[in-house]
C-alpha cells in the first residue's frame, strides 16, 4: 500500500546552521521534549494507541527503541542517522509516509529539530532514564563566592551561566515583611520591624536566624503552612456533591495545623495521612489524620449508582496523591495507558486498589458523620476528659458498693415511712380526671365509677388487669372538655405490644373538622392532636422516635394552651424530656366539643389498631412539673407496696423504691449521684466542642480492584491486587500491599520523587514558582526544572535532616537568594522577565487569605484562637441559595456574630459548591480537586473586593480608629498605618499626595455627614463615637486606600 | 533604576491620566498600555486558536437544570396512548442500559404516554406540545434536534458533563473555555456572564454548583461571573456604603499616583497591570448597572417578554437582560433555569416551568431578529438529559412520574448560522432509542465552536502535560447538517 520509493530533500542542512546545537545532544534535555510530543501518542507508553497494530514500535524506554523491525534492522541506527528508518521517516515530503501523520494535528519537525535528531543519532543515540524518575544524588554545590549558604551557589552559577546580574539584598524592614508572610501569613508588628531593623544593622544573617527561629514557633506559621496543605488536601467542610450538606471533618483541618506546629517529620506526616489507621496501636490523631483521604468530594445523590461513585472516589484519591507525593498525573490511565509517562492503566488499577479496601459506604446519605468516622475531642479538652472519664468509673464504684451495703437503711427508710404520707407537693386533689383503668369483675375503673367491659386485657403488677386498646373505642362520658388556651397536663402509664397505631384517649368530634384533642400514637411514637380545623389549625407533635416495645413507660403530656403553637407540646417519657417532630402547628381558638371522652378510639369509628394499655392516667388542668409527677408517682409506688400484704409485694417493685431511696434519699448515694451528674454535665460540654470526624477504615482481607475498560465502571476487566507502578520496580515478593506499605513506598529512599516533589512545593511558596514550575507533573510533559542540581540538593537535604521541614524553610530563607531586592534591574528583565533564573528576590501579590487577615489584623480585629469549628464572616445574601437544594443543610448562610467574623481565614466555612466568593475571587482554589499551584490572575473583581467587602471597609475603619486614637499630627498617624500595612514610612513626596486626599475627604464627609455616618457604620464592630465623624470617615478611607496599594497588596 | 524609564517610555502618563481622570466613556486601557497583560476580559487570544469564517459571534445558552422531558414537548408519541400502562419491563431488560437508584428497585414498568396535545407548526411540520405555544410559533426559527445522548444518568455528571465537557471534577466550564478562546470586545464588561432565573415549578430543584461556570485549570478571569437579581449584580460592585462616585474617583487618583511612584520604584509590570484593573473595575460600576437596569427597556418589548418580565430575576428578564449583554459585547451568557425534574406530578410540576420559559424565549429571538442580530447569536435552549417513557412510581391516566433517561432527548437551536424550521435526528416508538442521526453533548460543544469560527482540535490547554480540549479525547462532529 505505501510506495516504494521515497524521495528525500535536502532541506535540512542549509536551515540547520542558522541555530547552534549543542557538541553533545543530551535525551532528557534535547530530544525526548521533541519525541514525547510528537511520537509517544502512537509510539510510546500507551499500549492501546501504539501503532502500527501489526508490529508496534515504542521509542519511550530504551529496551524497545532498537528492536530489530520488519526489515531486520532497529529503526534507530546507532551513530547513522541517514540508515535510520526512523530519521527518514520524519524528513521526507511523503505525506502517506511522513511522521507525524498529518491526521495526528501534530506539528513536522523545524530544522533546528531535524538537525539534532540527526546529531544524536550520529552521536549513538543514547537514552537517559527521564530525570525525575532517578534517584536524587546530592551534588557538590559549585565553587562561588556569592551568598550566604550552598542554596545561593546553584543560583549564581545558573545567573552568572545565563548573564544575570544577582540583586542586593532587599530594603530591611520590606525584608521581614517578606519573611513574616511567607511564614506565618501575617504582616510583622511595627515593634518587631523596628527591632529586626536593629539587630540587622549590626549582622543581617543573625538577624534573619533568629527571627525564622522565631517565626517557626508561632501558631501563625503553623495555621499558614497548614493552609497550603489544605489546598491539597481538598479540605472543605461539605460533602461537595449535589445536596452538599454538612461534613464533619474539622478535626483533621486542626490535626494538619498541629503537625505543622510540632514540625511532625514530612514522613510521618506522610504515613499517618495515608495508613495512619493500620500503624501498630493506632493512636486517636493517627486515625483523625487519615482524613486526608476523606476530604473528596462525595454524592448522596438519590439516583446515585454506588459502583459508578466507587470508581471516582477511588481514581480522585489516586490523582491526589500521585500529584502531591509523585509529582504524576495518573487520572489519564483511567482509561487508557499514560500517553507519555510509563504508568499503563494497570498500574492506575493497581494503585486504586490501595484506596478501596475500607469500609466507607459510597453513599454518604448527606450525613455529616458519613461512616467511618471517630469522635476527636478538642486538643486542649483531651487531659481533662480523660480523667473526668476516670472519675466517673471510681464513682459508678462507689455507687455499686454502697448499693450492696444500702439495703438495712432502706429497710428502716421504708418502716419509717407512713402510708399516705405524701413528701412531694401533689396530692390526687391536684388532678381533675384520674381513670385508674384496671379491670376486675368485668368492669373498667374510671374516675370513681365503674362502667361494664368485657375485652381483652393485660396483668400488670401494681394494679391488676388493664384493657387492651386494640379495636376497642370505649365511650366513657362527659368529662375534660378542654379550652384551646387551658394549660394540661396528662400522666399515666403506656404499654406498647408492638408499633400500634392510633388514638390512645380521644375528645374530638370527627365529622366537624376533627374539632376536640386526643393522646395518639403514631406507628408507635407517642403524641397529640389539639384541633381546632384539621389540618390549617390544628397543633399535633409525636415523639421522634417511636417507644421501645413490651415495656410500661411512665409518659407525661403537657398541652400549653397560652404558648406558641410550634411550642404548646411537651412530652416527657420516663421523666425525661423528649424529642419531639412536630408536623402541625396552626393557631387554634376552639376545641370544645359535645364528642365524649373515648378509650381507644375516637368518634365516628376511628379505634386504635395494635395492642396498647393504659393505666393511671391523670389528668390536671395546669402545668405540673415533671419533679412534682416524679415524686407523686414514687409516693403513689410507696403506698401501694405498703399496702400490699408482705408475701405480694412484688420485687421489681421494691427495687423501684430501693432505686428511689437511693437516689433521693440516702446522704452518700445522693452525695455521688450529684457529683456523678456533675462530671457527665462536664464531660457532654467537653464533647459538644469536639467533633466527629471522617477516617479511613480498612476492611478485612486483601486490597484489590479491577481494571475498568475506558475507565467505565461497569466494564470491570481483570482483577488487580494494590501495587506500587512497575516504573519503580518495587520488591513485593509474595505478600498482598496494603495502604501502609503505599505510605512507607512513599517516603521510602526506593521512591525518587516524594522528595523532591515536596521541597519544589516549598520553593514555590516562597518564590511563587518552582524550580519545576508545574508542581504537579514531573512527568515527562511537566516542565523542566530550571536548577536541577539545586532541586536534587534540597530533596536530599529534606531527607538527610530526617523529612525536616523546617531545615528547608531555613536553607531557603536564610539563602541571599531569598534576600534579593525584588527590584527589577532592566538588563536583567530583557534576559529573563519571569525572573526564572532567580536575579532578584520575590513579589507577588498576597493570597487571599493572607489579605483578609492582614486586614483584619491590621484593623486590631484579628481574634487569635486556634482550630475548632468553622467560621461563617460576612457574606453577600443569596450565595448558598443560588445553587443549593430545598433540602440541604447548607441552604441558607447565617453569618457569625461577634469573633467568628474575624478568625483568621483558614477557619473560614468551606461550602464546596459555593466557596466564599470573597476568597474565590482572589484566586483561593475552590477545593473540588487537589490544588499544589494557585492560579494567580489579577482581575478587576478582584479589587472590588479590597474595596467594598464589609469585611476589608470595617477594617479600615477600625485601623483608622486606632490610628486617630493614639496619634495627633498627620504625619504620625500616617505612618502609623503605613508601618502596619507596608512595614514603611512614606516619603514627604508620597505624604503629599495622600494629605492632598485627606483634605479632599475631610472636607467632603464634612459637607456630606450622612455619608461619614454610614461608612462609620459599615461593619458589627462598635463604632467608636468619641472621634469626629467627618475624621473618622476621611481616615477610614485613606486607611483603604493604604490597603489597596499595588505595595501593600503585595509581598 | 533609571532605565524602568525605558520601560515606561511606551507610556505616556500625562495622557493616561488626563483619561482616566474623566473616569466613564474612557479608552480601554489595554490599548494604553501596550504589552501590559489586560485582566478580566481576555484580549490576547493564544495564537494557535484560529478563527475559521465565524458563524456566530455570541452565544446565549438556556440551561433547563433537572432533565426537561422530551416526551412532553418536542419528542410526540401518539402511538404510544393505546399501551398506556404496558409493562415495560422485559423491554428494558433487552436494552440493557442502566437504570438510576431511584427506579431499579420498581417492580413494574408501566408506559406512561403524554397526557399533552401535540400539534404540528410551522413548513417543517415539527410536532411541538400545547405546553409550549410560543415556542410553537416560532418552529421556523428554531431546529429541534430530538436525538441528543448523553453518558451520565444523575444530574450531578450530567451537568458537568453538558457544560465543562466531563463528569470530572476540576475542568474548566464550556463559557470559559469559549472566553479563553474569543477574546474579548468589551473590556468593561466580563466575558462570560451567568443568570440565576427564578423558576415556579414546585418539584424536586437540582443542586448546582459553581463549577458548571467555573475556570477550571484555565486562569480564573476566564470563569463565568454570576450576575446576581438582587443587590449588587455583580458581587461587591457597588461602593461601600459611604463611599460615593466623587470620593471613589478622588481615592483612585490619588491610588494611581501613588502606585506609579511604586512602579517608577520597583519596575514590576505587575504593578501596571493592577493599575489597569482598578480603573477597570471603575469603569464597570457604571457600566454594569446600566446593563442590568431594565427600566430603559420599552413597553412594547416587556409585553413581548411576558408577565413576568418586570420580575427582576424571572426568566424572563433574565433573557432581556441576555441581549442587552449581547449588545454590548459580552460573549456568552448563559441562563440556568432549575426545577425540571419531575419524578413525580410531571403533568402538573412541569405547566409553570414551561409557563416560566415559553413566552420569554419566543420573545428572545423574535428581539435578536428585530434587532439585526439573530443570525450571529447562537441559542440554545435544552437541560442536561432526558427522561425515561416508563412512570416512576404510580401511574394514573392523568399522572405520571419521570426518571433519568440518557439516551435521547431533545433540545433546539436558533440564530447563529443554524437552519431554522428543522427536527433533525429521530427516535423509536418509546422515545428510548436514537434511530437516526444521533447528537452527543460533545458534539454539541464541537459544532458551538465551528460555528464561533474555532477549530475544536485546536483549541487545547496545557494541563499536567497534556494538551486538554472541552471536547476531550473522543472522536467529534459538527453537526453540519443543521446548518444553514
Amino acid at each position: 500500500m505505501k510506495r516504494f520509493f521515497v524521495i528525500f530533500l535536502p532541506l535540512v542542512s542549509a536551515s540547520a546552521k542558522e541555530t547552534k546545537l549543542p557538541d553533545v545532544v543530551d535525551f532528557n534535555d534535547h530530544i525526548q521534549p521533541l519525541i514525547s510530543e510528537k511520537c509517544y501518542h502512537c509510539h510510546g507508553p500507551d499500549s492501546s494507541t501504539r501503532a502500527p497494530k501489526k508490529k508496534p514500535l515504542r521509542l519511550d524506554r530504551e529496551e524497545y527503541a532498537f528492536l530489530e523491525r520488519s526489515n531486520g534492522k532497529p529503526t534507530i541506527i546507532k551513530g547513522d542517522a541517514e540508515a535510520s528508518e526512523f530519521f527518514k521517516r520524519i524528513i521526507t515530503t511523503d505525506v502517506d509516509v511522513v511522521m507525524p501523520p498529518p491526521e495526528s494535528h501534530k506539528k513536522p519537525f523545524n530544522a533546528h529539530e531535524v538537525a539534532l535528531i540527526k546529531k544524536w543519532i550520529n552521536q549513538g543515540a543514547p537514552y537517559e532514564e527521564h530525570w525525575s524518575f532517578l534517584k536524587p544524588v546530592k551534588p557538590t554545590p559549585p565553587e562561588f563566592d556569592w551568598g550566604n549558604n550552598d542554596v545561593d551557589k546553584f543560583v549564581v552559577a545558573k545567573c552568572l551561566e545565563k548573564n544575570l546580574d544577582p540583586s542586593p539584598p532587599e530594603d530591611t524592614a520590606r525584608l521581614l515583611r517578606r519573611l513574616t508572610f511567607d511564614l506565618t501569613g501575617l504582616p510583622p508588628t511595627p515593634e518587631e520591624v523596628s527591632a529586626f531593623r536593629e539587630m540587622a544593622a549590626q549582622d543581617l544573617s543573625t538577624a534573619v536566624e533568629l527571627t525564622v527561629a522565631r517565626l517557626l514557633t508561632t501558631d501563625a506559621y503553623a495555621e499558614n503552612f497548614a493552609r497550603h496543605w489544605l489546598d491539597a488536601a481538598r479540605y472543605a467542610d461539605t460533602h461537595g456533591i449535589h445536596i452538599d450538606n454538612y461534613r464533619a471533618i474539622w478535626p483533621y483541618r486542626d490535626w494538619v495545623i498541629e503537625a505543622f506546629r510540632k514540625n511532625m517529620p514530612f514522613d510521618q506526616f506522610t504515613r499517618e495521612q495515608i495508613a495512619g489507621d493500620l500503624l501498630p496501636n493506632a493512636t486517636l490523631d493517627q486515625k483523625i489524620a487519615t482524613g486526608f483521604n476523606r476530604c473528596m468530594p462525595t454524592t448522596g445523590e438519590g439516583g446515585a449508582i454506588s459502583k459508578e461513585y466507587e470508581a471516582i472516589y477511588a481514581a480522585d484519591q489516586v490523582s491526589t496523591t500521585s500529584a502531591i507525593w509523585l509529582g504524576l498525573s495518573t487520572g489519564c490511565a483511567a482509561c487508557h495507558d499514560h500517553k507519555f509517562d510509563p504508568i499503563s492503566q494497570r498500574d492506575f488499577y493497581s494503585l486504586t486498589a490501595f484506596f478501596r479496601n475500607i469500609t466507607m459506604n459510597a453513599m454518604d446519605r448527606n450525613q455529616a458523620e458519613h461512616a467511618p468516622t471517630i469522635f476527636a475531642p478538642r486538643q486542649e479538652d483531651r487531659p481533662r476528659l480523660a480523667t473526668l472519664e476516670t472519675e466517673i468509673t471510681k464513682i459508678d464504684k462507689a455507687l455499686k458498693t454502697r448499693r450492696q451495703q444500702a439495703k438495712p437503711d432502706f429497710k428502716k427508710w421504708l418502716e419509717s415511712q407512713t402510708a399516705g404520707d405524701n413528701q412531694g407537693n401533689l396530692g390526687a386533689e391536684n388532678f381533675d380526671l384520674t381513670l385508674p383503668l384496671n379491670v376486675a369483675d368485668k368492669h373498667l375503673q374510671i374516675d370513681k365509677e365503674k362502667i361494664n367491659f368485657e375485652g381483652s386485657t393485660r396483668k400488670e403488677t401494681s394494679i391488676g388487669e388493664v384493657p387492651t386498646l386494640e379495636n376497642l373505642n370505649l365511650q366513657l362520658g362527659d368529662f375534660v372538655n378542654l379550652n384551646a388556651r387551658d394549660q394540661v397536663t396528662f400522666t399515666g402509664y403506656l404499654y406498647l405490644e408492638e408499633k400500634a397505631h392510633g388514638p390512645l384517649i380521644s375528645r374530638m368530634d370527627s365529622s366537624a373538622n376533627y374539632r376536640g384533642w386526643d393522646l395518639w400514637l403514631d406507628d408507635g411514637k407517642l403524641g397529640a392532636h389539639f384541633v381546632d380545623e384539621w389540618p390549617e389549625k390544628a397543633i399535633k407533635a409525636v415523639t421522634a422516635k417511636p417507644l421501645e416495645a413490651k415495656k410500661w413507660h411512665h409518659f407525661t403530656i403537657i398541652y400549653d394552651g397560652k404558648a406558641k403553637p410550634n411550642e404548646a407540646l411537651t412530652i416527657y417519657l420516663n421523666f425525661k424530656n423528649v424529642a419531639l417532630s412536630q408536623s402541625h402547628s396552626g393557631k387554634i381558638d376552639k376545641i370544645e366539643t359535645d364528642a365524649p371522652l373515648r378509650l381507644g378510639g375516637r368518634h365516628k369509628g376511628i379505634a386504635m389498631k395494635g395492642k396498647a394499655s393504659l393505666h393511671s392516667l391523670k389528668i390536671a388542668r395546669q402545668k405540673l412539673s415533671i419533679e412534682s409527677i416524679a415524686s407523686f408517682d414514687v409516693m403513689t409506688k410507696l403506698q401501694r407496696f405498703r399496702n400490699l400484704p408482705a408475701d405480694q409485694r412484688d420485687q421489681d417493685q421494691e427495687n423501684s423504691l430501693f432505686n428511689h431511696f437511693l437516689v433521693s434519699v440516702d446522704p452518700e448515694s445522693t452525695r455521688l449521684t450529684s457529683q456523678r451528674s456533675k462530671f457527665l454535665a462536664e464531660q457532654k460540654e467537653i464533647k459538644a466542642r469536639g467533633s466527629a470526624t471522617l477516617i479511613m477504615e480498612e476492611k478485612p482481607g486483601d486490597a484489590y480492584a479491577h481494571i475498568l475498560e475506558r475507565g467505565d465502571y461497569s466494564l470491570e476487566r481483570d482483577q488487580v491486587f494494590a501495587a506500587i507502578p512497575e516504573v519503580f520496580a518495587f520488591e513485593q515478593g509474595d505478600r498482598k500491599l496494603s495502604r501502609k506499605d503505599l505510605a512507607d513506598w512513599l517516603v521510602s529512599d526506593k521512591n525518587p520523587l516524594t522528595a523532591r516533589v515536596t521541597v519544589n512545593r516549598m520553593w514555590y511558596y516562597f518564590f511563587g514558582r518552582g524550580i519545576v514550575e508545574t508542581t504537579e507533573d514531573f512527568g515527562i510533559m511537566g516542565a523542566q526544572p530550571t536548577h536541577p542540581k539545586l532541586l536534587d540538593y534540597l530533596a536530599t537535604e529534606l531527607v538527610d535532616s530526617g523529612w525536616d521541614l523546617h531545615h528547608i524553610i531555613k536553607l531557603i530563607t536564610t539563602s541571599a537568594t531569598y534576600q534579593q531586592s525584588a527590584k527589577a534591574n532592566s538588563a536583567n528583565r530583557e534576559k529573563d522577565s519571569d525572573n526564572l533564573y532567580l536575579w532578584r528576590g520575590p513579589r507577588y501579590r498576597l493570597e487571599g487569605e493572607q489579605l483578609r487577615d492582614l486586614a483584619l489584623a491590621a484593623g486590631g480585629l484579628l481574634v487569635d484562637k486556634f482550630g475548632g469549628p468553622p467560621v461563617k464572616p460576612y457574606q453577600p445574601e443569596g450565595i448558598w441559595e443560588a445553587v443549593a437544594m430545598k433540602q440541604s443543610n447548607t441552604r441558607f448562610y447565617k453569618e457569625d456574630q461577634g469573633e467568628g467574623l474575624y478568625r483568621r481565614s483558614l477557619y473560614t466555612f468551606w461550602k464546596r459548591t459555593a466557596a466564599p466568593p470573597s476568597m474565590e475571587i482572589l484566586n483561593v482554589p475552590t477545593r473540588e480537586v487537589f490544588c499544589v499551584r494557585r492560579d494567580r490572575t489579577n482581575t478587576p473583581l478582584a479589587t472590588l473586593v479590597t474595596m467594598n467587602d464589609p469585611q476589608f471597609v470595617e477594617a479600615s475603619r477600625a485601623l483608622a480608629t486606632r490610628t486617630l486614637k493614639q496619634n495627633q499630627a498627620f504625619s504620625q498617624r500616617l505612618d502609623f498605618i503605613t508601618l502596619i500595612l507596608m512595614a514603611r514610612t512614606l516619603s514627604n513626596e508620597e505624604q503629599d499626595v495622600v494629605r492632598k486626599a485627606l483634605d479632599h475627604h475631610l472636607a467632603y464627609y464634612q459637607e456630606k455627614p450622612e455619608l461619614a455616618d454610614e461608612l462609620i457604620a459599615v461593619g458589627e464592630s462598635k463604632t467608636d463615637l468619641s472621634i469626629p465623624k467627618h475624621e473618622l470617615a476621611a481616615w477610614t478611607l485613606i486607611a483603604s486606600q493604604i490597603f489597596n496599594l499595588d505595595e501593600t497588596l503585595t509581598k | 533604576m533609571n532605565n524602568v524609564a525605558d520601560f515606561n517610555a511606551a507610556i505616556s502618563r500625562r495622557q493616561f491620566f488626563r483619561k482616566n481622570g474623566t473616569g466613564l466613556g474612557a479608552a480601554s486601557l489595554a490599548t494604553l498600555l501596550p504589552g501590559a497583560v489586560s485582566g478580566l476580559a481576555n484580549s490576547s487570544v493564544p495564537a494557535a486558536i484560529k478563527k475559521v469564517a465565524p458563524k456566530a459571534k455570541r452565544v446565549i445558552y438556556l440551561s433547563m437544570l433537572g432533565a426537561p422531558s422530551q416526551l412532553d414537548l418536542f419528542d410526540y408519541k401518539p402511538k404510544l396512548k393505546k399501551r398506556f400502562a404496558e409493562d415495560l419491563s422485559g423491554y428494558l431488560k433487552e436494552q440493557g442500559q442502566r437504570l438510576t437508584g431511584m427506579t431499579s428497585g420498581q417492580a413494574k414498568f408501566p408506559l406512561a404516554p403524554s397526557v399533552f396535545k401535540f400539534k404540528q407548526h410551522g413548513k417543517s411540520g415539527a410536532w411541538i406540545s400545547e405546553l409550549l405555544p410560543h415556542t410553537a410559533k416560532m418552529a421556523d426559527d428554531i431546529a429541534i434536534i430530538k436525538s441528543m445522548n448523553t453518558e451520565a444518568i444523575n444530574h450531578e455528571p450530567a451537568n458537568q458533563l453538558c457544560y465543562t465537557g466531563t463528569q470530572q471534577n476540576g475542568k474548566p466550564s464550556l463559557g470559559s473555555w469559549l472566553a479563553y478562546g474569543l477574546g474579548s470586545q468589551n473590556e468593561d464588561l466580563p466575558n462570560f456572564v451567568v443568570l440565576h432565573a427564578q423558576h415556579t415549578g414546585p418539584g424536586n430543584v437540582q443542586a448546582i454548583s459553581s463549577r458548571l461556570w467555573g475556570a477550571g485549570f484555565l486562569p480564573g478571569k476566564y470563569a463565568g461571573v454570576a450576575f446576581r437579581p438582587k443587590g449588587d449584580p455583580v458581587l461587591y460592585l457597588r461602593d461601600s456604603p459611604g463611599i460615593d462616585r466623587d470620593l471613589r474617583r478622588n481615592m483612585l487618583d490619588s491610588l494611581n499616583t501613588l502606585n506609579q511612584k511604586s512602579y517608577d520604584a520597583v519596575g514590576d509590570p505587575e504593578t501596571q497591570t493592577r493599575m489597569q484593573q482598578y480603573e477597570m473595575a471603575f469603569r464597570m460600576q457604571a457600566s454594569v448597572p446600566e446593563l442590568s437596569d431594565l427600566s430603559s427597556e420599552s413597553e412594547q418589548v416587556r409585553e413581548m417578554y411576558g408577565p413576568q418580565s418586570k420580575t427582576p430575576g424571572s426568566f424572563a428578564s433574565s433573557c432581556m437582560l441576555a441581549r442587552r449583554m449581547m449588545e454590548r459585547g459580552v460573549q456568552f451568557v448563559q441562563i440556568f433555569h432549575r426545577g425540571w425534574d419531575q419524578h413525580g406530578n410531571l403533568p402538573k410540576n412541569i405547566k409553570p416551568q414551561c409557563e416560566d420559559i415559553d413566552q420569554p424565549c419566543w420573545a428572545l429571538i423574535q428581539d435578536l431578529k428585530q434587532r439585526g442580530m439573530l443570525e450571529d447569536t447562537l441559542v440554545i435552549w435544552g437541560g442536561e438529559f432526558g427522561r425515561t417513557v416508563y412512570s416512576q412510581g404510580k401511574l394514573s391516566e392523568a399522572n405520571y412520574g419521570r426518571d433519568h433517561h440518557p439516551r435521547a432527548f431533545s433540545m433546539w437551536m436558533a440564530g447563529g448560522g443554524v437552519k431554522g424550521g428543522q427536527v433533525y435526528g429521530e427516535t423509536d416508538d418509546f422515545g428510548y432509542n436514537i434511530t437516526e442521526s444521533p447528537v452527543h453533548i460533545s458534539d454539541l460543544h464541537t459544532t458551538i465552536l465551528h460555528q464561533l469560527g474555532i477549530d475544536h482540535h485546536k483549541l487545547t490547554f496545557k494541563y499536567q502535560g497534556l494538551d486538554q480540549k472541552l471536547t476531550g479525547v473522543n472522536p467529534t462532529r459538527v453537526i453540519k447538517e443543521i446548518l444553514g
